[in-house]
């Protein structure tokens, strides 16, 4: 039994590992902030593609945005059917060989948040989708008839609309990334869980893979607890969710 | 020598045509509003007239036909659209209040996008319209804390901030309870006495009659009757304005 604590909970094996480990710590929320705000740009340029319609009788003006929602669905089809670590590990190992002046020499992290930057994209874009759908066509219709264009009432109108209303659901995605940034291990990135791995490889004790759980917790469950408040505050005041009648 | 000819329509229509797949709402419409002049449009549900109301702004883009706005083809290959719908504004049954903002902000996000007001400016004149409409008091609110005739009053502020040529009212009243149209009314028939060129469609008679300078009947797309209201509403000429008429009455 004492063998077990000693494993798991040696305060000994993991004091001289603490400092990288919070390195690893800081480097797992950096990694998840970045990547989430870039996938946020690309989910929302992808949600807007896929959004496109032209009112135009004619063929020709309507293939313009046809071919974009093509592009679009493909891209987001693409990037949900592929496991992230497979595009972590093409992008990784293609890039310093694609001859690409700019990405050719970018660092393991960089690699790591672009690859995760592109597949979240994908997810994000189809959770703002259900969101800019749910927002009503009057909304539109109001802005587009005060002289708006399309681009001002998707900015000012819709999409504030929409991303609230899919905050939920978009948090979660964020939580989900935060985790997938272990990932990026197998492209030697000393996030989190790659700090905890050496360290126990140095020692044989398990305690620092105990701890890097421990600074996943110390992320998420704040968070979680944050949305569920948030949900409530929404609920409150939209009249919106489970009905209770005493 | 060239001269500018002032036009004394303020919104015109010209064989206007609007198909639904097969199903044709408007077979035809042609119909000139003078500058200044009231037009209420009545008919009944499915008649096709909030469809036209809806492509005089193309929000709805007719299948043929032209729409001008003053001089200005709307339906022109090169037009600007957005500058040009504008200069109509649309009131909504539905409100469509930008539910994120705050009633000044409503009213003020037009003017700030579209004629590239600053804020001051924009607010400014927001606060001026609601104070026109009765609402001073409200202008920090969102827009669902007010009862469904005090945003439809916003809505009118809204629209009268891109200083419209003409307004664009489709059933404006319809969503709202009884006691709430009257404010509504009070605040269009301010309007018209104003000298607002306005299209109205209502189902409100005693509205038509009393604000409005010509009435207008819809059915099955077509323009079945048109003339002053009060000679429309006691001697209808055509068999379908009698029986509608006899309906709503």
């Amino acid at each position: 039994m004492e063998r077990l604590i000693d494993l798991f909970f040696s305060w000994d094996a993991l004091e001289p590992y603490l400092p990288s480990l919070v390195r690893g710590f800081w480097l797992t929320v950096q990694i998840t902030f970045i990547s989430f705000f870039f996938a946020m740009i690309g989910g929302i340029f992808l949600a807007v593609l896929r959004q496109q319609r032209s009112a135009s009788p004619e063929p020709i003006v309507r293939a313009a945005p046809a071919f974009a929602r093509f592009i679009a669905v493909v891209y987001i089809d693409l990037m949900r059917g592929l496991p992230a670590l497979l595009v972590v590990l093409i992008l990784y190992l293609s890039l310093p060989f694609s001859g690409i002046p700019l990405l050719e020499d970018v660092g393991n992290v960089t690699v790591g948040i672009i690859g995760l930057s592109l597949v979240y994209a994908a997810y994000l874009a189809e959770i703002l989708r259900a969101g800019i759908e749910s927002v009503e066509r009057g909304q539109v219709e109001a802005a587009r008839s005060l002289g708006m264009t399309s681009g001002e009432t998707m900015r000012k109108v819709v999409l504030p609309q929409a991303i609230r209303r899919v905050m939920p659901p978009l948090m979660n995605e964020f939580i989900i990334l935060s985790k997938d940034t272990s990932l990026l291990t197998v492209i030697s990135v000393t996030e989190l869980v790659g700090a905890a791995r050496d360290a126990q490889s140095q020692t044989f004790n398990s305690t620092s893979l105990i701890a890097a759980g421990v600074g996943y917790l110390i992320f998420t469950i704040p968070l979680t607890r944050l949305l569920d408040h948030y949900i409530e505050r929404e609920r409150r005041q939209h009249g919106a969710g489970t009905v209770v009648i005493p | 020598m060239s001269h500018v000819v002032e036009s004394v329509y303020a919104l015109r229509v010209e064989e206007l045509h609007k198909s639904f797949g097969e199903h044709e709402v408007l077979c035809g419409i042609d119909l000139q509003v003078h500058k200044g002049e009231v037009v209420c449009v009545i008919g009944p549900s499915g008649s096709g007239k909030s469809t036209l109301l809806r492509c005089m702004n193309l929000i709805e883009v007719p299948t043929s036909g032209r729409v001008f706005i003053g001089e200005d083809e709307l339906t022109a290959r090169r037009a600007k659209t957005n500058h040009l719908r504008s200069r109509a504004g649309m009131v909504f049954q539905s409100f469509n209040l930008f539910p994120h903002y705050s009633v000044r902000d409503n009213v003020a996000l037009a003017p700030m996008k579209v004629k590239g007001m600053s804020r001051e400016e924009a607010h400014e004149r927001a606060d001026e319209l609601l104070a026109r409409v009765g609402l001073s008091a409200h202008a920090d609110k969102r827009p669902r804390a007010l009862s469904g005739g005090q945003q439809q009053r916003v809505a009118i502020a809204r629209a009268l901030a891109m200083d419209p040529e003409v307004m664009l009212f489709d059933e404006a009243t319809s969503a709202l309870d009884p006691e709430l149209v009257v404010e509504v009314l009070t605040v269009m028939r301010e309007l018209a006495e104003g000298g607002m060129t306005m299209v109205v469609v209502t189902h409100e008679i005693g509205f038509a009659r009393e604000v409005g300078d010509r009435l207008i009947f819809i059915d099955g797309g077509r323009i079945i009757e048109s003339g002053v209201p009060a000679e429309v509403i006691a001697n209808p000429r055509e068999e379908r304005t009698k029986q509608f008429l006899a309906r709503v009455l």
